[in-house]
């Protein structure tokens, strides 16, 4: 899949570390359409709930204050049982990756890996559901 | 109503009605003046006027209503019939009575709400009225009028009156030609009569009522003076008896009547009368207006009483005394206790047997001097520990039966053990006790018994002795097993028993022809013969040697040697000692080798608590690496994407110096805050020089650094409420090591997930001069069953994979050891709670 396609999505990323956030966030403003950032699971989650349409792929931290990676993703899934989500994680061994999730990546992150890692939700959710990526401005 | 007696107007158509003041419910003037004081002073100027007066309470009841003239007696009444009613209050309330309209509400009331005389003219009558008000203690209490001046006489108010008032004309007319008029200066004076009238009134008022509140008064004084449960007597200045209350009379035996006939000194016990009139002088003399002392009476049957007595004086203007009041105590009751305690305790003291109270635990809860005395021990060392430990070894377990035996029965009767004392030595103590079991507790007597003991060992030796001698004979020295010999001062051999030739080998024969030189084996000739004058000298000697036997065998003896200084002979007995040494020998042997092997065991458990503790030093590595790595995940994190960020904004064409410099300085701070974190742990890891005065939050503060990250990570609030000012002298990292273990214990209470809800409280506070710390979790608590193990070495809950065992017991090692301060552990409500005390 031609990395692209990321030009036409957009992507809501949750942080609580404002430098990380702060990285990730111009890392993936330079190759997706639009970022949201939100500080902790429920900034997200109400990210979420009024961008819902627009929005094609979720990434989270887990270990946030207020509500916690985990429980934002499960009222996502409520929400979109499709929606493909991407955790980071500080530790491999102490959280498994919820099967409903697309992949967890361990940090410190590396860049390549969170490329593959998007690329290969977006075309898994394409394959498995045919979920239609918006095109932008078509 | 008041007739008045003196009235000559009884005249047709009059109606009497009945004595206003009976309507009276206020009656303050009433009472307190008196009814008949109040007519008599009315009188005095009615009788001048001969019209009508009238003295109201404050509330305008009637409390004297007098008339004296026909005139105002037909008005009063005829208006009295206006009101068309027999009942007198529905005929005051109606407003019709014209003449009480005038007297009171046109008169009287006016001068109670104003405070000052009133004079009215006319009155409905065609009369005047003068009110005064009647003031007490300042208020007004009441009012007083009387009705004054010429009725009219002209046809026209005449026939308006008749027609007003509903009486006959001619009548009217006949009461007011019938009343004399009085000159001005009269009227005049009487109304001066009228305002002395009222302040009379008022003065008998104050003082009535001032009289019957000091009566009231004195009754209650009377009633404390007589019921109260201790003596009280007004005395005089020549010591009598002037007043006594009921309890005087009982402590003393006498009556009222009989006591005050008496003085005080009379019936004071001899030897307290000095010191109780030297202090009454002092009174006399105004030097003191009191004193207390203890002092004893002596009661009408004879008997003592014991006092306490206080006195006081009321001394007269000139500063003489005028009386003196006593307050007595009879302490009879508390002396005799307290004198049976006085006996009890010279008996307990003062005892050469030893008494003991015990408590239900087996210690002495108190002991007499005898105890200290016949045992060595201070009262301290006696009182610190079971007295079991002092009792001699071999005589514990008897003891405790004995203790069985004691509680079933209630008693012990002439039991006796050894009780060890303080020089090493023991005593034999003889017990009579009593236990009681509603109290647990024991009462023990016990009397040393060592000596007579030992005279009784003593006799028994004697006997043996005498039996010994008695049958000393070649009989029984023949058969004994040990060996028998009668030596000369040379050291020749006289006698020879057959269990010594049995030893040697030799024939009596053969011995009789040696010397003891010629069986010693391990001394020279020389030696021998100084042996033999040194046990001369002595008169006897035991010692161990070895004699040559005929075959050439070296044998082990033992020698008991007594010198008859009367047969200048030596007798010996000779006992083989060789098994017995060589077993000896084989002991020592086997108890050498035990020795090396105990020894061998410590040093193997050395290793073993070598290898436990490296091994929990190795677990507390990982702990620390955990929660470095905590501590060092996010700014990692951080570095690695700056890096990246870096060769990214340069594909991007965005990277510039600017952009670079930007990147660098946050990587550059990142790697600090994770070079911080380093020293953070490494000094937490520096051990400590020694000992100092360190402050306690601060160490607390560096623990909970520490495990902050990974409490984050778990979700567990870290609550602290710390004393910043506290300080404590000892181990300042090896403390902070003991916080940290508890913490990372409590955490590891919460499990391995997300632990939402979870709190760990940190309390430092200073209680009763100790430092407290608390560490609480609300982790579930630890079970009942296993809480009085978790400062165990070794012990642990959690799975092997985390449980180091040794985290808790280093904590306990830490606080008790080297901080000599106490640490244990409780479950309140749920929560575990670690409390530290420094």
């Amino acid at each position: 899949m031609d990395e692209s396609i990321l030009k036409s999505i957009a992507v809501l990323y949750a942080e609580d570390d404002d430098y990380i956030r702060m990285m990730i966030t111009r890392f993936l403003k330079r190759r997706v359409a639009k970022v949201l950032e939100a500080a902790n699971g429920k900034e997200g989650l109400n990210l979420y709930l009024s961008n819902k349409d627009d929005i094609n792929l979720v990434i989270t931290d887990i270990q946030m204050p207020g509500m916690n990676g985990m429980a934002m993703i499960d009222e996502i899934l409520k929400l979109n049982e499709t929606q493909p989500i991407i955790i980071t994680t500080a530790y491999g061994d102490e959280y498994v990756a919820n099967d409903k999730v697309c992949r967890n990546i361990i940090k410190p992150i590396d860049n390549d890996e969170l490329i593959e890692a998007i690329m290969s939700c977006l075309g898994y959710v394409l394959f498995r559901h045919g979920v239609r990526i918006k095109e932008e401005g078509g | 109503m008041t007739i008045d007696t003196s009235d000559k107007n009884i005249f047709p158509g009059y109606k009497p009605y009945a004595d206003l003041t009976e309507l009276n419910q206020h009656r303050d003037l009433l009472d307190t003046v008196g009814k008949a004081a109040l007519e008599r002073i009315a009188r005095s100027y009615l009788d001048l006027l001969e019209t009508s007066t009238t003295i109201y309470e404050v509330d305008g009841s009637y409390a004297t209503a007098l008339f004296s003239s026909g005139y105002c007696k037909l008005l009063d009444s005829a208006s009295r019939e206006l009101c068309n009613t027999s009942d007198n209050a529905e005929a005051i309330a109606c407003g019709k009575w014209l003449c009480h309209e005038s007297r009171w509400t046109n008169a009287s009331k006016i001068t109670i709400e104003t405070g000052v005389p009133y004079d009215l003219r006319p009155c409905n009558g065609g009369l005047n009225i003068y009110a005064a008000p009647i003031k007490a203690f300042g208020r007004i209490v009441g009012s007083i009028n009387c009705g004054y001046g010429q009725p009219p006489s002209d046809d026209k108010t005449i026939n308006e009156l008749s027609e007003k008032y509903n009486v006959d004309k001619a009548k009217l007319r006949e009461m007011a030609q019938e009343y004399k008029e009085r000159p001005e200066y009269i009227i005049e004076a009487i109304k001066r009569n009228i305002l002395l009238s009222a302040d009379l009134i008022g003065d008998i008022y104050e003082r009535n009522k001032l009289a019957s509140e000091l009566s009231v008064k004195e009754e209650q004084l009377h009633t404390a003076f007589e019921f109260s449960t201790i003596g009280i007597a007004i005395t005089s200045p020549e010591k009598g008896w002037v007043t006594v209350n009921e309890k005087i009379c009982n402590m003393m035996g006498y009556t009222r009547q009989e006591l005050s006939q008496m003085t005080w000194s009379e019936i004071t016990h001899p030897d307290d009368l000095k010191s109780d009139v030297t202090q009454f002088n002092r009174v006399l003399a105004g030097e003191i207006n009191g004193y207390s002392l203890d002092k004893r009476f002596i009661r009408k049957d004879g008997s003592v009483i014991f006092t306490t007595l206080w006195v006081n004086c009321k001394r007269k203007d000139d500063g003489n005394i005028k009386y003196c009041v006593a307050l007595i105590q009879d302490i009879t009751g508390r002396r005799k206790i307290e004198e049976e305690r006085e006996q009890f305790h010279k008996f307990f003291n003062s005892s050469d047997d030893l008494m003991v109270i015990a408590d239900p635990n087996g210690a002495f809860k108190s002991i007499n001097p005898a105890c200290m005395k016949v045992l060595g021990y201070s009262e301290e060392e006696l009182l610190s520990k079971p007295f079991i430990d002092f009792v001699h070894l071999d005589d514990r377990q008897s003891t405790l039966d004995e203790m069985v035996r004691q509680i079933q029965r209630g008693y012990s009767l002439d039991f006796e053990n050894r009780y060890i004392c303080k020089n090493g030595s023991f005593r034999y103590l003889s017990w009579h006790a009593s236990y009681i079991a509603s109290e647990g507790i024991t009462y023990a007597t016990a009397r040393d018994v060592t000596d007579f003991k030992m005279l009784e060992a003593d006799l028994t030796k004697t006997n043996t002795e005498r039996i010994w001698l008695e049958e000393q004979n070649k009989t029984i020295l023949s058969t004994s097993i040990d060996g028998f010999l009668k030596v000369d001062p040379s050291g020749h051999l006289l006698y020879a028993n057959e269990a010594f030739c049995n030893m040697t080998g030799y024939t009596q024969e053969e011995l009789l022809q040696m010397g003891i030189q010629g069986l010693e084996a391990s001394e020279s000739p020389e030696e021998i013969n100084s042996s033999l004058n040194k046990t001369m000298e002595a008169g006897g000697d035991r010692f161990e040697t070895k004699h040559r036997c005929k075959d050439g065998r070296i044998i082990d003896v033992e020698v008991s040697v007594n010198y008859s200084k009367k047969d200048d002979l030596l007798f010996a007995f000779i006992r083989d000692i060789t098994a017995r040494k060589r077993m000896e020998d084989e002991i020592n042997t086997i108890n050498r080798n035990l020795q090396k092997r105990v020894e061998e065991e410590v040093a193997k458990n050395r290793v073993k608590d070598q290898l436990m503790y490296e091994q929990s030093r190795y677990l507390s590595m990982g702990e620390l690496l955990m929660n470095i790595s905590h501590h060092w995940r996010q700014p990692l994190c951080g570095v690695a994407l700056s890096i990246q960020d870096i060769k990214d904004a340069y594909l991007y064409n965005e990277l510039d110096a600017h952009y670079l410099e930007k990147n660098v300085k946050l990587a550059m701070s990142e790697l600090k805050t994770l070079s911080g974190i380093i020293d953070t742990f490494r000094n937490f890891y520096v051990y400590d020089k020694g000992q100092k005065e360190f402050n306690i939050a601060a160490e607390i503060n560096r623990a909970t650094t520490l495990i902050s990250e990974a409490a984050k990570e778990k979700r567990i609030v870290i609550d602290k409420e710390l004393d910043e000012a506290l300080t404590v002298r000892g181990y300042p990292t090896d403390f902070a090591h003991a916080i940290l273990d508890v913490l990372t214990n409590a955490m590891d209470n919460f499990g391995k997930k997300d632990a939402t809800g979870a709190i760990i409280k940190i309390r430092l506070f200073k209680e009763a001069s100790k430092n407290i710390i608390k560490i609480l979790d609300n982790g579930g608590g630890i079970p009942d069953d296993i809480i009085n193990k978790v400062f165990d070495p070794y012990f642990t809950t959690k799975d092997k994979s985390r449980g180091t065992g040794m985290g808790l017991y280093t904590t306990k090692v830490t606080i008790e050891q080297k901080m000599a301060g106490t640490i244990s552990a409780t479950n309140i409500d749920g929560w575990c709670e670690l409390r530290i005390e420094l």
